[in-house]
């Protein structure tokens, strides 16, 4: 299997560059993650994120063949040619594949991702009907990698103020919860031309996120929210 | 502690990234509307030139017609296909109109091919 | 409080553009329908008032539409404020101005009588 991979040192201070390696499959290798793992074991200096190895902790989001997926995740089998692997794009390198999500993580935490309900609790749950609880699903199992936000044109033109798709899809996550009592406040955060209103519905996002979720959806919805609380 | 005018490289070269259908019909989308705009003050121009006078109509449809003139035609019935055609995508995509994955790669596809087509006809029938 | 806002400008570019969908269906209707007009059939449809009406309206439409999309490439692209926003004052000056050669074009056709 061939492999170019983006590198980059701070240390060195030299520009980026792409290295080509070379491994001899192996019986164990299935996913793109063994492989970049015994690469590393050849190549100490190749640095990348990793952790649960099976998709849901986030880490190893990069981009693969030019699309964002994770690594761990990434069958090798489906993988044509000489595997390119680079950094999400428009994300700040701190070395090689890893990438600064400060900037993305702000975001987040800007759309306040945490129930806001300053009713007295009640002796047990705050109760949800089943249908009310559906209205949560692909919304609640992001992992915040960060492969829709790096594939987002919108996000790389702006990524100071557009809060970019995953942020806004946790944003909507909160306003579909029926529990959740600050709607209108947190509509009123996301009406702003920079804010939500960057998206123009390229679905970028839709398109490589690794759980399958519809940060693009989410956004319309959020739209529509708007829309309705205004009239 | 790193230093802090330590500058970071992003990785942003477009033509190494592998965009989707979507995306090229939204840039499409935004190409379209872009030259839409650039033509209107010749727009407004030919409107008002062609209510002056009976002179100025025939100038206006004999320089429609001459090879300049065609190719720029050819160009805005382009731009306004397309522009249209994904317009409108947007607008049902608003209402939960095609928003699902799947759905929305065959309607790019529909919009980028339908927008030659219709560039076609319309310019073939502004053309007679 | 921000210049520009978000849900109205997307409501008037989301309505605007249906009214010019609306519009254009009818144009391509009439057009496909009657025979290329002459010069003083076409001079004498457009001075009647319902006419200069519903061209003006297409037009602030078309114009409106057009400064909002203009203004999303121009927050995408320019970065720099300065830079940025002599470009948008422009546009928005430019558009302006061709809401009112479209209004001194309209008024020249209904002066001159119909």
């Amino acid at each position: 299997m061939r492999f170019s991979i983006y590198r980059y040192d701070p240390d060195r201070g030299a520009k980026p560059w792409m290295q080509d390696y070379e491994l001899e499959s192996e019986h164990g290798d299935r996913m793109l993650l063994d492989a970049l793992v015994r690469l590393k074991a050849s190549d100490d200096s190749l640095s990348f994120r990793r952790s649960c190895r099976e998709g849901v902790c986030g880490s190893d989001a990069m981009n693969i063949n030019g699309r964002n997926g994770l690594a761990c995740i990434t069958p090798l089998a489906g993988l044509k040619g000489t595997v390119v692997l680079r950094p999400l794009p428009g994300f700040p390198v701190i070395r090689d594949l890893i990438v600064d999500m400060e900037q993305f993580f702000a975001h987040y935490h800007s759309a306040k991702p945490y129930l806001i309900n300053d009713q007295p609790p009640p002796a047990r749950e705050r109760l949800q009907s089943p249908e009310q609880r559906a209205e949560l699903d692909g919304l609640w199992e992001c992992i915040m990698c960060g492969c829709c936000s790096g594939f987002c044109p919108s996000y790389w033109w702006n990524p100071d103020k557009f809060l970019g798709p995953a942020a806004l899809l946790q944003g909507y996550r909160f306003i579909a919860d029926s529990r959740d009592t600050a709607t209108a406040e947190r509509l009123e955060f996301l009406d702003d031309v920079y804010r939500l209103y960057r998206c123009r519905s390229i679905m970028n996002c839709t398109e490589v996120c690794p759980k399958g979720l519809s940060p693009s959806r989410a956004i319309e919805k959020i739209r529509l929210k708007l829309l309705k609380h205004s009239l | 502690m790193r230093p802090p005018d330590t500058h970071r490289p992003v990785f942003l070269k477009l033509l190494k990234i592998r965009f989707p259908i979507g995306a090229i019909a939204s840039i499409g989308h935004r190409i379209s509307g872009v030259l839409l705009a650039v033509a209107l003050p010749f727009l407004v121009a030919a409107f008002g030139r062609s209510l002056n006078s009976e002179q100025a109509y025939r100038q206006a449809l004999a320089a429609m017609r001459s090879p300049p003139g065609l190719l720029g035609l050819l160009l805005l019935c382009w731009a306004l296909a397309q522009h249209l055609l994904a317009g409108t995508r947007h607008l049902l995509m608003d209402v939960d109109i095609g928003s699902s994955l799947p759905t929305a790669r065959k309607t790019a596809w529909i919009v980028l091919a339908g927008g030659l087509v219709a560039a076609a006809i319309l310019f073939a029938s502004l053309r007679s | 409080m921000s210049l520009f806002g978000g849900l109205r400008p997307w409501v008037i570019q989301r309505l605007s553009a249906l009214f010019m969908l609306a519009c254009l269906v009818v144009l391509a209707v009439f057009l496909a329908i009657g025979e290329p007009m002459s010069f003083a059939a076409w001079r004498a449809w457009m001075s009647r008032p319902i006419a200069m009406v519903a061209v003006l309206l297409f037009f602030t439409a078309l114009f409106s539409h057009a400064w909002i999309g203009l203004r999303d490439v121009l927050l995408d692209y320019v970065h720099p404020l300065p830079l940025r926003a002599l470009l948008l004052a422009a546009v928005a000056l430019g558009l302006l101005s061709l809401e009112g050669w479209v209004v001194v074009i309209l008024a020249g056709v209904h002066g001159a009588g119909s």
